[in-house]
């Protein structure tokens, strides 16, 4: 569903999840937020990368890092709360109550949050991220993007403000603001380029601008080449698929069982004949109850003559627990074979 | 900002070194950004909730995965990270590492 959502999106606006709703976004964004209120903007921030070591520069980085990674410990923990149970991992974790395999886990994710959001930022999406190779397939000449409008832009030049535009310069002051905001670090006025993620970040900074020189807003913005709508075929085409699979996702939530059995034959012998002449197997049953309420099951039979069960007659499994059963099933031999 | 030169049409390869300085990205207000900003914080709140939605009385978006061997496939999750780390700093190690 997510994928089909996915091509529908890129092909109709290009790269707007990298810009706007991926995880590795999401996260880059809250780290800068919080990376700008304790070091400052752009220009302080690198002034005090470029100083000397001292107490002061020491203790802004050790808040920023111990925040960043606070906020990456929560994360491990609420990514770990998919695969065990929600309400428990939060308070065995603060009591150090949970076992080496989730501590295992929730201090992996820590680590992979901290390192993406704080240290690799936009050289995941421009590197090492599939979706951000695979998806120029799904564009085409009607797939809006972050544009610079070239015609109107060039030539670009510095001027002051509330001064009449020179002759022969277009409407870009060259403020180089796009490039500043970009969180890719790319020049949007170099023309389409594969790093760009369409955050829009550019064309807020040069709305901003245009309106400061009272020039007309949308010097960047988002366009297609050919400014016209997508091919009916591929739009509804998505749309059906991804209605399909909406469809499928809400039947597999509504069906879904509430328990799930295995049964496994004991290894230790295929078959072995009692003192009643009886053919005797024993099997292992496992039960792994879903629910969040204590499962009652009975074990019973159909269909069959001259076979009985023997097993614990009340099998009980505790709420998202499994629990071990030997199960043990007799049948009786015809009386011609007894005597072989 | 990378710097771009006339010589850098032929030192493409090079020229990776100068895209991954760090890049100090301005704060940035204005309509992009605030639907970024607030889309942002409704994904995680989603992130944060949807381990607690119940449907029928039960969770729905829970994997048992002490329970059940095949959730481990996220095991293959720093295989991954290595696989894209590596060409990252040393190039294509196929000629060493494959199994191929």
């Amino acid at each position: 569903m997510a994928a089909f959502a996915l091509f529908y999106v890129a092909s109709k606006y290009g790269r707007i999840w990298c810009g706007f709703a991926c995880p590795q976004m999401v996260w880059t964004l809250l780290f800068l937020w919080i990376e700008n209120r304790i070091e400052g903007n752009r220009q302080q921030r690198i002034k005090l990368d470029k100083s000397k070591l001292s107490i002061e520069k020491l203790a802004e980085k050790l808040i920023k890092h111990s925040i960043w990674l606070t906020v990456s410990l929560i994360t491990g923990l609420i990514f770990m709360s998919y695969f065990v149970a929600a309400e428990q991992i939060y308070i065995d974790f603060i009591t150090l109550n949970t076992t080496s395999l989730i501590t295992g886990w929730v201090l992996f994710f820590t680590l992979c949050t901290y390192v993406n959001a704080s240290w690799i930022r936009d050289k995941m999406c421009q590197h090492m991220c599939p979706y951000a190779r695979f998806q120029s397939v799904m564009f085409s000449d009607a797939t809006s993007t972050v544009t610079y409008d070239n015609q109107r832009g060039e030539s670009r030049g510095p001027r002051k403000l509330n001064q009449v535009k020179p002759q022969g310069l277009g409407d870009c002051v060259d403020c180089n603001l796009c490039v500043q905001v970009c969180p890719v670090g790319i020049d949007i006025r170099d023309g389409l380029q594969y790093d760009c993620i369409n955050c829009g970040l550019c064309i807020d900074a040069c709305d901003e601008t245009m309106s400061k020189f009272s020039y007309g807003k949308e010097l960047i913005r988002f366009a297609s080449e050919t400014e016209q709508h997508n091919d009916a075929k591929a739009k509804y085409g998505y749309i059906a698929l991804l209605l399909i699979c909406v469809g499928f996702m809400a039947s597999w939530l509504h069906n879904r069982s509430e328990f799930e059995v295995s049964v496994l034959k004991d290894r230790n012998a295929l078959y072995r004949v009692n003192e009643l002449g009886e053919i005797e197997n024993s099997y292992q049953l496992k039960i792994l109850n879903k629910s969040d309420t204590k499962g009652h099951f009975k074990l019973s039979y159909q269909g069959l003559e001259g076979f009985r069960i023997e097993s614990e007659k009340n099998l009980i499994v505790e709420p998202q627990q499994i629990s071990n059963y030997t199960v043990t099933l007799f049948c009786r031999m015809k009386a011609k074979y007894i005597n072989l | 900002m990378v710097q771009k030169t006339s010589a850098d049409k032929y030192n493409v390869i090079f020229q990776t070194k100068a895209i991954d300085d760090k890049i100090y990205i301005k704060e940035q207000k204005g309509f992009y950004q605030s639907i970024r900003r607030y889309l942002s914080v409704g994904l995680m709140l989603l992130f944060i909730v949807t381990p607690f939605i119940k449907y029928q009385g039960n969770k729905r978006f829970y994997s048992m995965l002490k329970h059940r061997p095949k959730s481990s496939l996220l095991l293959f999750l720093p295989a991954r990270f290595t696989d894209f780390y590596l060409p990252l700093y040393y190039g294509g190690l196929c000629l060493v590492l494959c199994r191929q």
